[in-house]
């Protein structure tokens, strides 16, 4: 099922600002790339009143209830980052011609 | 249920989820866990089976849309990529076959995932930790459908 635009711009603004508090901190349940950069926050509703609110939105909360016709509960949270990362081998994509994109080496490529 | 809620722009450039409509059909499956390829570990299926669940999901398209208006088609793909706006919400079954490539774009992709199951399905084997497999089985008592709103306003005003 797809909702477009569920939650408005000032709430995904709120929610953006929140994820950046999340992933800066240093904590067991934020896990991080080799690089450093974080990868996915875990239970960040049990440190976050934002993410504790989301978790208890009514607009995924009751679309579930009407489904499964009982309550529900949180059986996992994740804020995950998926940040911009280079390819592993040289620049990565590299356009040989018009609408042609090749990657230099796509075995290596992850 | 797996629940994702877009942060950000989720686009066919920036590692969007990939789904197989209608594996979830095909119940559990046996996967591994390859702990190698990100920091993060993964459950994996080989290529045999999303090539079967791919071409099924492929076939079921292709029925689907050839009842609809006759057209005889046989080049249907049976993997899709959602994407949309920052604000758009994707709702899918646990068991649904999903992936995603990296994001080798400058672009960002947080995606909240949040996973809600019947209070009467609840896990009974304690495998993973606390803060990754919850335990804590009381029923969600929703807010108000407002209330990122008045969060955002009242620390809005504690701000000035």
């Amino acid at each position: 099922m797809f909702f477009p635009n569920c939650f408005s711009e000032e709430e995904i603004a709120l929610l953006r600002a929140e994820a950046a508090n999340v992933l800066k901190q240093d904590r067991q349940e934020v896990w991080r790339e080799k690089t450093g950069a974080p990868r996915t926050a875990f239970a960040a509703h049990t440190f976050s009143e934002v993410f504790s609110l989301l978790a208890r939105h009514p607009r995924l909360v009751q679309p579930l209830r009407q489904l499964f016709g009982e309550d529900v509960y949180v059986h996992q949270f994740k804020l995950n980052a998926k940040p911009p990362s280079k390819a592993r081998c040289g620049n990565g994509i590299r356009i040989t011609a018009p609408g042609r994109a090749t990657t230099a080496c796509p075995s290596r490529v992850r | 249920m797996n629940i994702a809620v877009f942060l950000d722009a989720v686009m066919p450039i920036n590692g969007p989820l990939f789904l197989i409509p209608k594996s979830h059909r095909q119940g559990v499956l046996d996967a591994g866990h390859d702990k190698l390829t990100t920091s993060y570990p993964l459950w994996t299926l080989d290529n045999e089976t999303v090539a079967r669940l791919a071409a099924q999901a492929a076939d079921d398209v292709a029925d689907s849309v050839d009842r609809a208006d006759g057209v005889d088609r046989t080049d249907r793909v049976g993997i899709v990529a959602p994407a949309g706006n920052p604000g758009s919400v994707l709702m899918f079954h646990g068991n649904l076959v999903h992936a995603s490539p990296p994001n080798i774009t400058p672009y960002p992709r947080k995606i909240v995932y949040l996973t809600l199951c019947a209070v009467s399905n609840h896990i009974t084997k304690f495998t993973r930790p606390e803060w990754i497999a919850h335990r804590d089985f009381t029923p969600i008592k929703p807010v108000g459908d407002d209330a990122l709103y008045e969060y955002a306003r009242v620390h809005r005003v504690a701000a000035e």
